[in-house]
């Protein structure tokens, strides 16, 4: 199983995802923005990031940014309600492996969180 | 009223062939976040009046247009949301602490941004809403403090309003979109 960070501004979101992945047995850290992302990522260096876009302080598209000069081999997927076309494409060619787009279906976070980590 | 100028006309033309497909897109993104029917009741484009909302969600916009967006519901219906968005019994929710307010931004969030996916794809666009902030007030002074500055620059200020009910009327709420239409102008050229 695997350790996975959720990032989002949204408690009510995490916790939704959080309870999710702890009942298929992964472990779950949590961050509120892109700074606190960014930290949580260089101390507990989990398998996999589910990532919000829209987020104060810091957003989701430059904590992937920052995420990948830290570590170029993390696997990150975008989950977020900013589904637009150009949106995608920037997330993509910036390094995330998968968008999920809210609101989401379990089975589809949770298979994000298996082809980041299988 | 004011005479409109060319640019702000260019505006309206716009938002006014964006705002239906993009407010049904978010309603659909607001029905799949309850698991519930919800239709659009009515839509238009009017002169903004200062009535009827209570528990706010609002958010601002910036990219290759500007504005602000306003989700709008007594605070019976926001209660009913949280209550359908966390899965539990109705009549949970009697108070809205720092988890309620979190479900009611993340619809606001779900809601602003599938309108903007709607609007930006269909016209080229790239459209990016703020964080949620969620606003319990009187009617006057939500709308007051969320569009006074759009009063104070623009007069007449114009806003894309959107009624919606589940089929019982048990959710009803009101959505309104504040373009700011001088920013929207170079965008517009594309698909006006």
């Amino acid at each position: 199983m695997a350790k996975v960070l959720i990032v989002d501004d949204a408690a009510f979101m995490r916790m939704r995802c959080a309870k999710m992945l702890t009942e298929s047995g992964h472990e779950v850290i949590e961050a509120s923005d892109g700074i606190e992302a960014v930290q949580k990522y260089q101390e507990c260096r989990p398998n996999a990031v589910l990532m919000d876009i829209t987020m104060p302080n810091m957003d989701g598209i430059a904590a992937l940014k920052r995420l990948k000069e830290i570590d170029p081999g993390v696997k990150v997927a975008m989950v977020t309600a900013m589904g637009q076309q150009s949106m995608v494409i920037e997330a993509m060619k910036s390094g995330a492996r998968d968008f999920v787009v809210k609101p989401f279906d379990a089975s589809r976070v949770k298979a994000a969180v298996q082809r980041l980590v299988g | 009223m004011a005479p409109i100028g060319t640019e702000a006309k260019k505006g309206l033309a716009f938002w006014s062939n964006m705002a239906r497909v993009g407010s049904s897109n978010a309603i659909s993104g607001l029905s799949q976040m309850v698991n519930q029917e919800i239709t659009i009741s009515k839509l238009y484009l009017e002169e903004v009046s200062r009535r009827n909302a209570t528990v706010g969600i609002h958010l601002l916009f910036n990219g290759n247009a500007a504005g602000q967006i306003l989700l709008a519901f007594n605070p019976k219906t926001a209660a009913e949301l949280v209550d359908m968005s966390m899965g539990l019994p109705a009549g949970s929710t009697r108070t809205f602490g720092e988890m309620e307010q979190s479900v009611l931004g993340e619809l606001g969030n779900i809601v602003g941004a599938f309108f903007l996916n709607a609007v930006a794809d269909n016209a080229g666009l790239r459209l990016l809403p703020s964080p949620p902030a969620i606003m319990t007030d009187t009617a006057q002074a939500m709308i007051g403090s969320v569009m006074a500055e759009s009063f104070a620059r623009k007069e007449p200020m114009f806003v894309i309003r959107l009624v919606f009910s589940t089929p019982n009327q048990q959710i009803e709420g009101r959505f309104l979109v504040v373009p700011d239409f001088d920013s929207t102008t170079s965008g517009a050229e594309k698909t006006c």
